[in-house]
């Protein structure tokens, strides 16, 4: 990411910001609320152009769970991990993502009923099996233990774990054992 | 990326509107009542009176539109209002997203017309002359309206008044499907040798692949903007 600006509404949330992860990062974004967290990771992810600057994720996959971004609610945990495994290519993941919810303590994967119908917290915990599905080389969470509770905590902690192995991780969070994951900080400050 | 593996992706997000849209009838029913209520509403205010092919054809596309209109901005506005577009933007291509979309689109628009106009043909006692010629230029114009529809709904899936902008947006787009089904359409349901039928089907399919290429090569910057 190279000299990155970004403004809304005439507001500046990001000016100048350059970063590089390497395979190996858990780099973890924290700033108070509208410091601009979530718009780095947006622009980080590719979802938003930013005003100025660039970002360029190398060739690999991108994983992405943040709460602007939900599972699709008419169909059941299983049939989201598998239409995700299904478009990404990857019809082994789609298994896989299932064997690890299970292994995190989330039979409710199973179950036809629809996404909508999950808690908050199990829903969380599908967004980040989306996320991380396919085995991203580039994993950015977005307050990723929001609504979880201990078990789903340490979920968080053994994803960050594993996600390292493959690529690079960009947390964005206030939660200070969350932070105490990365390896490297960046402190985002409002701007005006 | 081989073309077995693009088109089994396509075909995924297909499958995945389709199971979403069997389950909660988001479109399907928004589309179906407002065309049977227009057919019965049309066909009681004629009270057996026997209007010509130029208003038959003119009523039949204006349902269509319509009705394409009821449903088709419908598979990019669930995604953003649903907040999940996120995915398909971060797992597949644009092109995959917009040729998912547009089959889903037309099956869809096809479902829609294939329950309505048999129901258009008994309540006002229409015979197709030119049999052949009439569903081609009904299949065609499915085709365009989808091609079309598809495009105009991703630019409109983000904006606030999406209802209205996309019907000010779409309507000079489908103008010529319009005009050209309804001559296709008007000519099939007159005797005559049925050319300028034929004709008219093929500016339809003309239309439609020319929109459909133009809506796959202009998606990429709708969808990524």
């Amino acid at each position: 990411m190279t000299d990155v600006s970004h403004k809304f509404d005439g507001r500046t949330i990001l000016a100048g910001l350059s970063l590089t992860l390497t395979p190996g990062d858990v780099m973890v974004v924290t700033g108070a609320n509208g410091a601009g967290k979530s718009t780095l990771l947006r622009i980080a992810a590719g979802l938003l152009k930013p005003t100025s600057g660039g970002a360029e994720r190398g060739g690999g996959m991108t994983g992405y769970a943040a709460p602007d971004l939900q599972p699709w609610s008419e169909l059941s945990a299983r049939e989201n991990l598998d239409f995700l495994a299904r478009i990404r290519g990857c019809a082994d993941a789609g298994r896989e993502a299932i064997k690890w919810l299970e292994a995190a303590g989330f039979p409710a994967v199973h179950l036809p009923t629809p996404a909508a119908t999950l808690s908050t917290g199990q829903r969380q915990r599908l967004k980040l099996a989306m996320a991380w599905l396919g085995r991203p080389t580039l994993l950015i969470l977005d307050e990723p233990g929001s609504n979880l509770d201990d078990e789903g905590r340490s979920l968080v902690a053994r994803l960050i774990g594993e996600a390292r192995c493959d690529g690079a991780v960009l947390l964005a969070t206030n939660d200070s054992a969350e932070a105490a994951l990365g390896g490297r900080h960046l402190e985002l400050r409002v701007l005006d | 990326m081989s073309s077995a593996s693009w088109i089994s992706r396509t075909l995924a997000i297909l499958a995945k509107d389709a199971r979403a849209e069997l389950r909660t009838r988001y479109a399907l029913n928004a589309v179906l009542l407002f065309a049977l209520s227009s057919l019965v509403a049309v066909s009681m205010s004629l009270a057996g009176a026997r209007p010509g092919p130029d208003m038959l054809a003119a009523f039949l596309w204006i349902l269509m539109v319509f009705a394409a209109m009821a449903g088709l901005p419908r598979s990019f506005v669930h995604e953003e209002e649903r907040q999940t577009s996120g995915w398909l933007k971060l797992s597949a291509s644009p092109a995959m997203v917009y040729c998912g979309k547009f089959a889903f689109n037309l099956l869809l628009i096809l479902l829609v017309e294939l329950v309505t106009v048999p129901i258009f043909l008994v309540l006002l006692n229409v015979t197709p002359v030119h049999p052949a010629a009439f569903c081609l230029a009904i299949g065609l114009g499915c085709l365009g309206l989808a091609a079309a529809g598809t495009l105009v709904a991703a630019i409109v899936a983000r904006t606030q008044n999406r209802g209205s902008l996309f019907a000010a947006l779409a309507l000079p787009l489908l103008l010529p499907v319009i005009v050209t089904g309804t001559i296709a359409t008007r000519e099939s349901l007159s005797p005559g040798t049925g050319a300028v039928a034929w004709g008219e089907v093929r500016v339809l399919l003309s239309y439609a692949v020319v929109v459909f290429t133009g809506g796959l090569l202009l998606f990429e910057f709708v969808w990524n903007d």
